[in-house]
């Protein structure tokens, strides 16, 4: 074999190792992508106009829609949501978004295992995971958020569940609607969630 | 003379792919760099850790509706958490998630 044979056999070699290592590379950094498919509605911006918000003592902001109404909530804390006919507030909720600081071991890094135990100590039962997701961005830092479903003893509902830490605080935002209206209330939701700052 | 041109020719192509090679490493470094941030732990998180939430107390102050925008802002004058546990299934404060509503984001208090 010629000197010049040898040459193009290594410069064909090396340039498909570079070709095959392009491609696990693109397909590594899809794979970690900071806003997989469940979460690509996240696009931190401010709120519609129009909207209202309601402050937790801490000072999260928490958006909602024209309509929505603040109801009960934890001291400290921020509750609003949608309601429809019924007799009390469980049963009137159709959308209900609540904004909390930080209270106890939540962090960024357990968000998963600690908001679906959490809903289990709630004694909700078939708490079933949807997706989650780790440094996704928000207006003011990154959170880890949850999808997951769960049923009280009122009704099952579907939730977005997100704690996000800025360099001001750390905050958890819930967006949650019962089952039969999470189609007609996720983009809703969504936005909400997508305006919160901790 | 030939030989050497050929030589410079393959070399250059083979630096093609090596220099596409380095730029995606770059790229797939930053975009690999997920590791969630560590949580700012502040200082009312310190305190809440210690101290929870007493039985969570009076319904929160309402929210004002203020339609004109930019989106106006009202504050929840609610008190700091105080200590001790929240009672769940149709107790504590009344609110939703006491009461088969949906799940609030309380820090499992």
């Amino acid at each position: 074999m010629t000197t010049r044979a040898r040459v193009a056999i290594g410069v064909i070699a090396v340039t498909l190792l570079a070709v095959a290592l392009i491609v696990a590379l693109a397909g590594g950094s899809q794979s970690s992508s900071p806003r997989p498919g469940h979460f690509a509605w996240l696009h931190p911006a401010s709120p519609p106009i129009g909207w209202n918000v309601a402050h937790t003592s801490g000072g999260a902001a928490l958006a909602y829609p024209p309509g929505w109404k603040p109801i009960e909530s934890d001291a400290g804390s921020a509750s609003v949501a949608l309601l429809r006919g019924g007799n009390r507030i469980p049963d009137q909720i159709a959308a209900y978004l609540n904004a909390t600081p930080q209270q106890g071991p939540e962090t960024l890094a357990n968000w998963t295992h600690f908001r679906l135990q959490h809903n289990r100590d709630e004694d909700d039962r078939d708490v079933r995971l949807i997706a989650s997701a780790q440094d996704l961005s928000f207006r003011s830092g990154r959170g880890s958020c949850v999808i997951d479903d769960y049923m009280t003893s009122k009704g099952s509902y579907r939730e977005i569940a997100c704690i996000v830490s800025s360099s001001r605080s750390t905050g958890v935002v819930v967006a949650a609607a019962p089952r039969g209206l999470w189609v007609q209330q996720a983009a809703t939701l969504e936005r909400a969630v997508s305006t919160f700052l901790p | 003379m030939i030989r050497t041109r050929s030589i410079q020719f393959l070399a250059g192509a083979a630096a093609v792919p090596i220099v596409a090679l380095v730029v995606a490493g770059c790229g797939g470094g930053s975009g690999g760099a997920t590791a969630a941030s560590p949580p700012s732990q502040t200082t009312s998180a310190h305190a809440a850790k210690v101290a929870k939430p007493a039985a969570k107390p009076s319904p929160q102050p309402a929210t004002t509706q203020a339609p004109a925008p930019p989106p106006t802002t009202t504050t929840q004058a609610a008190p700091p958490p105080a200590a001790s546990g929240i009672p769940q299934n149709n107790g504590g404060d009344g609110d939703a998630d006491n009461n088969g509503g949906p799940s609030d984001g309380d820090g499992d208090i």
